[in-house]
């Protein structure tokens, strides 16, 4: 409000996976859930942890470390759910997403956000909207939207996800049905 | 005023969608005059509550139609091929004005004066000739009349015998009466001649006149004042409002100058008896009749809103009494255990009732096939007769909904392809005239839809051909009769030679298939050459709630639909590890098993003893090995979310009582999904192939 253009301030949710810490705006987050039973849905990609309940809806949770490709750990009494409220594909998905812990929300200004640097980075920049530096932490801000559009696509760069996620045959058979609604149109 | 036209949209569609049905019985059964005056009414109150509302455009056009209507059922004129079209014409058109009610789509606009001038022309023999442009400024100028606070008149009169050899037409006269407001003319001839005595250039005929207007009685008098000498003119106000306002009085004064006929009755006191009566709720015998029937029934419209609330509401309370049975179970009060029983009870009853307040009879979208069937063997000249059976079987509204646009396709299919046309049909022995059947029907808890023609059938021999053509089969695989057939869901397949406008572009039978899957319901087909094609069509009854077996396998609570399930049994892991050929001995019978562990990849705290769930599917009996079965429950069935998944097999989730989610399996999905696995990998291959050609 005080200025017109450089100094907006939005606020943002960070949590750490692993050694990282990323970010994403509060706008996203409905709610941040303690970890509990979840029911797992055979025959899924190993990332989708399954389905708990949300106070009478039912939302799938993904396990974010396995969707970044990052080793599995037990969950801890720190560990939690973000739940997330996404637009893909011009709908409204509303998902739950493991993260070792949260950190922190925290304001940060428009011109503090750096590009990322694409060459270097473990990442694929397509998810990461920028970095900020606080402290001596970097944190990537994730454009959350594209890291869960559905179509199978890993943070990390090669593509060597595949074989390691879930059952070999999945995406394969998704492409198919597309085509068959593609030619069904 | 935005909300009241919404009502007027509401009200209308349902008044359209009244006619469209009167229409098609009436084109069966032309002399029923129960239905003219049905439609008549439908019109009226059409018309009524257009002007209310400012559809000015769709008060003119039902106004046109409703005078060849009175004119029917006052017996002017004769019902013919040519107004039923119309009357169909105008319903569709109808329906685009109520979407479109400012003409502001020019093709719409075009078909709008079209339709005017042909209905113009049909009562042509009634009123001057008028244009368009006539209506158009008398309708204004009507409804400046309607904005004031109208008195309404009687008018009694008749002409002398000498009228029209002095050069007045007093058809003129009385059609210009309508300058002064809405008004009703009903003709008396029973001082008509027998024929052969009749001298054509006299007039027998006299008028009851109802007006409604602010001009005074001299006013209206002046109008008449070039005939008023020799004339039979009565003059008389009846009341201090517009009777065209009120519903159902021009209905009963219709009746009273029909009662009065010739006999000296005081008409005009009968007249201002039967308008204060109004008042006082008495009908005339007709009326109350008709009023009783609707009392005895006594339904209230709900809008479908409420009654979603209503069921989720419902579902929250399935999910609590689950909660609590929990709870009461873990303290073991024995009063408290009571209460649970009671409130489990209950809430199921109250589940029921909910279920059935959602459910219509599907008579409810049955007429738009009737009209369909009409339209297509009219345009494809063929005879081809509509019957049903078991209308008033009951479905979720939800489902109804879902099920229009499948059916068209399927009705579009057997009438362009299945129903011959009829010197084929009599070259092979055959009536004339083809029939389709709808036959709907409950089957445990499932309703099965069945649409029937007699038509040519299909030929397997030549849908192998096409699916090895298409490159949906190989040459050397076989196929039994059932799978042929099947083979017509799949996408992309056609047999029709010809593509004609109505079917025919291959992309019909695999929507219908997938839409009825979308809703849990199986399509199935069998048919027979030159005997016809049955399409079954099998559904649950409801969308929301469902009767369910809860099991687990290892941690994992499972939900199978309970009316599938035919009984449990036991066995030891060895017995189903080891079994030959995936069968296992129950009863003296061999039953195939799906493993379900082993099926979901789940292998931790493997039991020594598996819980055999014995499902029916397709007649045959399967046996699911799960680890351990819970109990019964109520399955209040919600979506799984965008879980990336086989959502065939897992089709939705539930809330248990303890609060952790259950997984609703499609036992049906599941059997067709493992049993013929190997043949779907086969056809997974050849829909790759296809694609890439």
């Amino acid at each position: 409000m005080s200025s017109k253009t450089e100094d907006i301030r939005k606020s943002y949710l960070a949590f750490r996976l692993d050694e990282e810490i990323f970010a994403v705006g509060v706008a996203k987050v409905l709610e941040i859930l303690e970890m509990q039973p979840i029911t797992k849905v055979p025959k899924t990609p190993k990332y989708m942890r399954g389905v708990i309940n949300m106070r009478g809806e039912v939302i799938p949770v993904v396990d974010t470390r396995l969707k970044f490709n990052m080793p599995m750990t037990e969950d801890t009494i720190r560990t939690v759910i973000i739940v997330l409220e996404l637009q893909i594909k011009n709908k409204k998905v509303v998902l739950g997403a493991i993260a070792d812990s949260v950190n922190e929300v925290m304001e940060i200004s428009d011109n503090e956000i750096r590009e990322v640097p694409d060459i270097g980075s473990k990442y694929n920049t397509e998810f990461i909207m920028g970095m900020v530096k606080s402290g001596e932490y970097f944190i990537m801000i994730l454009d959350i939207d594209k890291v869960f559009s559905m179509e199978d696509i890993t943070m990390i760069k090669n593509d060597n996800y595949d074989s390691e996620c879930g059952e070999k045959t999945t995406p394969e058979n998704n492409k198919i049905e597309l085509e068959i609604n593609e030619t069904d149109n | 005023m935005e909300e009241f036209s919404q009502i007027f949209v509401d009200e209308a569609s349902e008044h359209i969608a009244k006619l469209e049905e009167a229409v098609l019985k009436l084109e069966n059964d032309k002399n029923n005059h129960e239905l003219i005056d049905q439609i008549f009414r439908v019109m009226h109150s059409l018309k009524g509550a257009a002007g209310m509302f400012g559809f000015e455009k769709i008060g003119e056009y039902t106004h046109g139609l409703e005078d060849i209507y009175e004119n029917i059922r006052t017996g002017k004129t004769e019902i013919t091929e040519e107004l039923i079209d119309i009357t169909f014409d105008s319903v569709d058109h109808l329906r685009n004005l109520l979407a479109n009610p400012e003409l502001s789509d020019k093709k719409i606009q075009i078909r709008h004066y079209d339709l005017i001038k042909i209905i113009k022309t049909i009562k042509g023999n009634i009123g001057a000739e008028e244009n368009i442009k006539n209506i158009q400024e008398k309708i204004i100028v009507k409804n400046e009349f309607n904005n004031n606070n109208n008195a309404s008149y009687y008018i009694y009169f008749k002409p002398h015998s000498e009228i029209l050899n002095e050069g007045i037409d007093p058809l003129l006269i009385i059609s210009d009466l309508s300058k002064f407001g809405e008004s009703k003319v009903f003709k008396n001839i029973d001082y008509v001649e027998d024929l052969r005595l009749l001298d054509v250039t006299k007039c027998y005929t006299c008028w009851h006149i109802f007006l409604s207007t602010n001009s005074s009685v001299n006013e209206i008098k002046d109008h008449f004042i070039f005939v008023e000498s020799k004339s039979e003119l009565k003059i008389s106000k009846i009341c201090s409002f517009n009777i065209f306002k009120k519903n159902g009085i021009i209905e009963k004064l219709e009746s009273v100058i029909k009662s009065a006929k010739n006999k000296d009755i005081d008409i005009e006191r009968e007249i201002i008896n039967a308008i204060s009566l109004n008042g006082k709720r008495d009908f005339s015998n007709t009326e109350k009749n008709k009023k009783n029937r609707e009392n005895t029934k006594s339904t209230i419209k709900v809008s479908s809103e409420k009654l979603d609330e209503l069921m989720n509401l419902v579902s929250e309370l399935v999910t609590a009494q689950a909660e609590l049975g929990v709870l009461s179970n873990l303290h073991n009060i024995q009063k408290l255990t009571t209460v649970a029983e009671n409130i489990e009870k209950i809430s199921r009853s109250l589940r029921d009732n909910a279920l059935n307040i959602c459910l219509v009879p599907i008579e409810e979208m049955i007429f738009q096939f009737k009209r369909l069937v009409r339209d297509l063997s009219n345009e494809l000249n063929k005879e081809i007769e509509f019957q049903t059976e078991g209308t008033d079987t009951e479905l979720d509204k939800r489902l109804i909904e879902n099920l229009k646009e499948p059916f068209m396709h399927i009705f579009r299919n057997a009438i362009d392809h299945g129903i011959e046309s009829s010197d084929e049909r009599i070259s092979k022995g055959k009536k004339s005239t083809g029939t389709i059947k709808l036959k709907a029907y409950y089957s445990g808890a499932e309703v099965h839809i069945q649409i029937i023609d007699d038509g040519n059938g299909m030929d397997p021999e030549r849908i192998r051909e096409k699916a090895i053509q298409k490159k949906l089969i190989k040459k050397e695989d076989e196929l039994s009769k059932k799978e042929i057939l099947e083979l017509i869901f799949q996408p992309g397949f056609s047999t029709a030679e010809v593509i004609t406008d109505v079917s025919g572009r291959g992309v019909g039978m695999d929507v219908v298939k997938r839409k009825i899957n979308e809703i849990n319901g199986i399509v199935e087909v069998e048919s027979e050459i030159n005997e016809g094609t049955t399409i079954t069509i099998k559904l649950p009854l409801s969308l929301s709630i469902i009767d369910a077996l809860l099991v687990k396998i290892d941690k994992t609570p499972f939900l199978l639909p309970l009316s599938f399930v035919d009984k449990c049994d036991e066995a030891s892991t060895d017995q189903i590890i080891n079994s030959v050929n995936n069968r296992i001995k129950i009863d003296d019978e061999l039953i195939p098993l799906i493993y379900l562990r082993k099926e979901f990849e789940i292998d931790k705290n493997c039991p020594e003893m598996h819980r055999l769930i014995i499902i029916k599917y397709d007649g045959k009996k399967i046996a699911l090995v799960v680890d351990s079965i819970v109990g019964e429950h109520q399955a209040v069935l919600k979506p799984l979310g965008e879980v990336e998944c086989k959502k065939e097999i897992i089709t939705s989730a539930c809330i248990l009582g303890d609060g952790s989610v259950a997984l609703v399996m499609d036992t049906n999905k599941l059997v067709e999904y493992y049993g013929k696995r190997k043949e779907k990998r086969e056809n997974n291959y050849y829909e790759k192939l296809k694609f890439k050609l």
